[in-house]
């Protein structure tokens, strides 16, 4: 079972290792290379937005080590999903950033999670795109 | 002091944003020369509040050290303007 995790969702989950992770042990996270790129950043110890993400970056750079995601690059789906995001659109309130996000979870079928109210609230239509708390159950 | 626009960039967000926040009273800002001017301390204090966040599962909300989890959102997204 495939679930698309969002950067801001690593991050949250990395940062409570070693139980972050496994609220989401019977799925098969997947994430776009972009994630990697967004995760980076927020890890380093440097001033403003960064400082608030990390507190304790070394614990961090080696949670992210062992992030346990499948970067879809390596499955050959980036070329599709550019297709999807840019071809027919998405049909929902989506920036740039967030529809590398949406329409990877949509051209797998599954799930997308994000810790983003914004972005939950714009494709709320959509109906795949959930928040932590609500994958219990469902 | 910041001008509406450099509030602006430094929250990531647009400017209007800005402006509404001001106009509504939840960012104080002063005006000089008919230019609305913002404390950075006080734009700070409310950045987080520009990136709402869905709740943490209870084993997120914690650091190891105890401390609160900060939002996740507002740092993604402000490392996506490079700040």
């Amino acid at each position: 079972l495939k679930l698309v995790i969002d950067a801001n969702v690593a991050i949250a989950a990395a940062a409570a290792n070693p139980v972050g992770f496994k609220r989401f042990r019977r799925f098969e996270l997947v994430a776009p290379p972009l994630m990697w790129i967004e995760a980076v950043p927020v890890r380093t110890p440097c001033s403003g937005a960064a400082s608030c993400a990390v507190s304790r970056p070394s614990q961090c750079v080696t949670a992210y080590s062992r992030l346990p995601y499948d970067d879809t690059s390596r499955m050959g789906l980036s070329r599709k999903r550019v297709g999807c995001s840019g071809g027919d659109g998405l049909g929902c309130r989506a920036k740039t950033y967030d529809a590398n996000y949406v329409s990877l979870a949509r051209l797998l079928g599954c799930r997308l999670i994000t810790l983003d109210a914004r972005m939950r609230r714009g494709t709320s239509r959509l109906g795949f795109v959930v928040g932590p708390t609500e994958l219990d159950g469902r | 002091m910041l001008t509406v626009t450099e509030a602006a960039e430094r929250v990531g967000r647009s400017p209007g944003t800005v402006r509404r926040r001001v106009r509504e009273g939840r960012l104080p800002a002063t005006t000089s020369h008919g230019k609305r001017l913002i404390d950075p301390g006080a734009l700070d204090e409310v950045r987080d509040e520009m990136y709402p966040m869905l709740p943490l599962p209870p084993e997120w909300q914690t650091l190891e050290d105890g401390s609160p989890a900060p939002n996740r959102v507002a740092a993604v997204a402000l490392s996506r303007h490079g700040r």
